[in-house]
């Protein structure tokens, strides 16, 4: 079996070196994914430089105000940015689309700004065709063109039934031409990938929660996806070249599965699951926000932790308190829109997860769907990585107000004057680092996607073994 | 023991029968000619020999093997040259032949590559140039030295030397005697009547599935051959009644 799988991989790459075609095709397929690995590579590192760049020089900022009141520094605020994940070299995502850039401050969490679609240039906007998207996209047409007469052509010259006779596996023959045309294509994407793999271990940083080895893998991770993916492909081309009666038709078959898989399934998937699972608009979903966390009720509800805390001092006034009030104040006004953030954010969150898993159940009908989910969550570029920026920004801003608040409640007013705070407050606020979120701590995220593309896998070998079988019979031609 | 064995085949598509109670025995080292006009049911016969068609009725053996129920043992123990030997174009003659000769299992050196190629009738540079600028007999010689290189107990011919020369057809004809005197049994379905008698040891002439006249070629000149064919395909015309087909085995 593995020698006649052999014989026939050796035989279709001569073949394929020698045809006039081939080696053109794969040049601009090779060069595609070079040109969009560098691009992208440079896209993100400059965005690393800059995003480093801007952290430094606004925790910076923070550090050289100069004594205030520690509320007047909350409302000062400080700017949260996310840093690429380094494997966004592989696949941007989602990312152009979204904020990269969070405004800390007091009483409320703030929307991500600053999209990089906005202001992208002319370098970024051929950064659009992401490794990702030449792999997932347009290499599955490079395939087609290579495969489509892998059975069909030889039936049609006459070398199939001469193949046959010989009484080697089918199964061994049908399976080395789906490794042949695999790796034609797989070889000539090795420049780019390289790149790519290069480049994310390179840019990985252990306190944005990447080191190298994890780096390693999450490459790893997406290049096995990407040969996973590569084999399903050739494996459907070649049972359709295997099923259908001429070349023609199996390149005409495989043209249109292409244009429905590729180019109408992720807009057809992505607006059923629109109509089917709305999203509030912005407008209602402001005007609720502001609804529960201008809510009278609470107002009652600081004026009983003001009785209960006068109480438990045995205080008459908030001047004789040994704590400062207003601190508390704060502090409880800000866990008070704590709640109300995670419930409308949390409300916000669900919605578009239930949305991107409809539009996901997409991947069913088109593997291309299945792998762009799978490869987004590996390279941290999707919307669950974006959603993990904005909860540690959150989580950031919510330490800061608590930092800001312990310092007033420890500071008593003193005629009327409001006691100010410096650098030594200040440094207890630490610098924010976006951090990847372990793949461990993502499951959720990317296991459908993945069980997708197996399945899809599983049903591409099982469809090529079942074409073997039909060659098997059948007349010679 | 016969290596081909037909017995009582039939096979017929879309009620026509094809083949129609076909039997037919082939010894080793012997070669059968299978006469008949297009349409006859020779290519049919071959093709359930090669078990690409399932015949509807009877047995078909090879070397002991039914092609149906051990398809791939029987494989193992057949060659095929059609009527053009369809090749990769893209390879050499060496490279077509040490391509099969590998799937059939069989790892040959490049000595022995060229020497099955000679064998065949193939010689000098022409064994490395590429098939795309072969003709048809060079074709037909790839495909022998494929056959030779299986080392194959049946050798199955469909009208090999359709469209050959008259000397690259002798040439063929050589390398298929010295194949099947090595113990091959060759069965060789073709309209050409003078390379049948020359090369077979028996004649059959098969007309609407049926096999109408079974001969010892020795026993029979060219001339008189002619005559039972054309009586045997056009039994309406003034030809002699053709005897029932006999053995003589």
């Amino acid at each position: 079996m593995w020698d006649s799988l052999i014989q026939v991989l050796r035989k279709e790459a001569t073949i394929l070196r020698r045809d006039g075609r081939a080696p053109w095709l794969l040049a601009v397929l090779g060069g595609l994914v070079l040109a969009a690995a560098l691009s992208q590579a440079l896209i993100v590192r400059s965005n690393l430089a800059a995003v480093d760049a801007a952290a430094r020089a606004e925790h910076s900022r923070w550090l050289a105000q100069p004594e205030k009141y520690a509320h007047s520094a909350a409302h000062y605020g400080i700017w949260a940015f996310r840093r690429a994940a380094p494997l966004s070299i592989a696949d941007p995502g989602v990312t152009a689309y979204l904020g990269s850039a969070v405004w800390m401050e007091a009483h409320l969490q703030n929307e991500a700004l600053y999209r990089p679609s906005q202001d992208a240039g002319l370098l970024e906007r051929f950064g659009a065709l992401s490794p990702a998207v030449v792999v997932g996209a347009i290499a599955p047409l490079f395939l087609l063109l290579l495969g489509y007469g892998a059975v069909s052509r030889e039936r049609e010259q006459g070398t199939w039934s001469l193949t046959r006779i010989q009484a080697a596996s089918l199964d061994s023959i049908v399976a080395g031409k789906v490794l042949a045309i695999a790796s034609a294509v797989g070889v000539a994407l090795i420049p780019g990938l390289l790149v790519v793999t290069v480049s994310s271990i390179v840019l990985a940083s252990p306190d944005h929660g990447l080191t190298i080895l994890t780096a390693t893998g999450r490459v790893l991770l997406w290049l096995l996806a990407v040969a996973v993916y590569l084999l399903l492909i050739s494996s459907l081309v070649v049972a359709l070249s295997s099923a259908t009666r001429s070349s023609a038709m199996a390149l005409g078959i495989g043209l249109a599965a292409w244009t429905v898989g590729v180019l109408l399934m992720p807009r057809f998937a992505a607006e059923a699951a629109a109509r089917v699972a709305p999203l509030q608009t912005q407008q209602q979903w402001t005007l609720a926000l502001r609804r529960d966390l201008y809510d009278p009720a609470g107002e009652a509800q600081l004026e009983s932790l003001k009785l209960q805390t006068l109480q438990r001092h045995g205080a008459a006034r908030v001047e004789e308190l040994p704590v400062n009030w207003v601190g508390v104040r704060l502090q409880a006004g800000e866990e008070r829109g704590n709640a109300v953030f995670d419930a409308q954010w949390g409300a916000l969150f669900e919605q578009i997860a239930r949305q991107q898993t409809l539009a996901r159940s997409g991947g069913l009908a088109s593997p291309w769907l299945a792998f762009r989910s799978l490869s987004q969550e590996l390279a941290g570029s999707s919307f669950a990585a974006h959603r993990d920026f904005l909860q540690q920004a959150e989580v950031q801003r919510r330490r800061i107000q608590r930092i800001l608040n312990e310092d007033i409640q420890g500071k008593l007013e003193r005629d009327g004057q409001r006691p100010p705070s410096g650098r030594d407050v200040w440094d207890r606020v630490p610098e924010f680092r976006s951090q990847v979120t372990p793949l461990a701590a993502q499951a959720g995220s990317w296991r459908g996607p993945l069980l997708q593309l197996l399945a899809w896998a599983g049903a591409a070998f099982a469809l090529v073994g079942v074409a073997a079988r039909r060659a098997q019979r059948g007349a010679a031609t | 023991m016969p290596l081909i064995e037909l017995s009582q085949v039939t096979k017929r598509f879309a009620a026509r029968p094809a083949v129609d109670a076909l039997t037919l025995q082939v010894a080793p080292g012997e070669v059968y000619a299978l006469l008949g006009a297009n349409g006859a049911g020779k290519s049919t016969t071959i093709q359930m020999l090669l078990g690409f068609i399932t015949p509807d009725s009877g047995s078909v053996r090879v070397a002991g093997y039914d092609v149906v129920a051990e398809p791939v043992a029987a494989r193992r123990q057949v060659a095929y040259v059609p009527e053009t030997v369809q090749l990769y174009p893209e390879l050499t003659g060496v490279e077509n032949l040490d391509y099969f000769s590998r799937l059939a299992g069989h790892r040959l050196g490049r000595v022995a590559l060229a020497a099955t190629l000679q064998r065949a009738g193939l010689t000098g540079e022409s064994a490395d140039r590429r098939v795309v600028t072969y003709s048809k007999g060079m074709r037909q010689k790839v495909g022998l030295a494929i056959a030779f290189a299986k080392g194959a107990q049946v050798l199955l011919l469909d009208e090999p030397t359709s469209g050959l020369d008259p000397h690259a057809a002798q040439e063929f004809n050589l390398a298929t005697a010295a194949i099947a005197a090595t113990g091959v049994a060759v069965l060789m379905a073709t309209h050409d009547l003078m390379r049948a008698q020359q090369l077979a040891r028996r004649i059959g002439v098969l007309h609407e599935g049926r096999l109408r006249i079974e001969r010892n070629a020795r026993d029979v000149s060219l001339a008189e051959l002619e005559t039972l064919y054309l009586a045997a395909v056009n039994p309406t015309a003034s030809h002699a009644a053709p005897p029932a087909a006999r053995s003589v085995a």
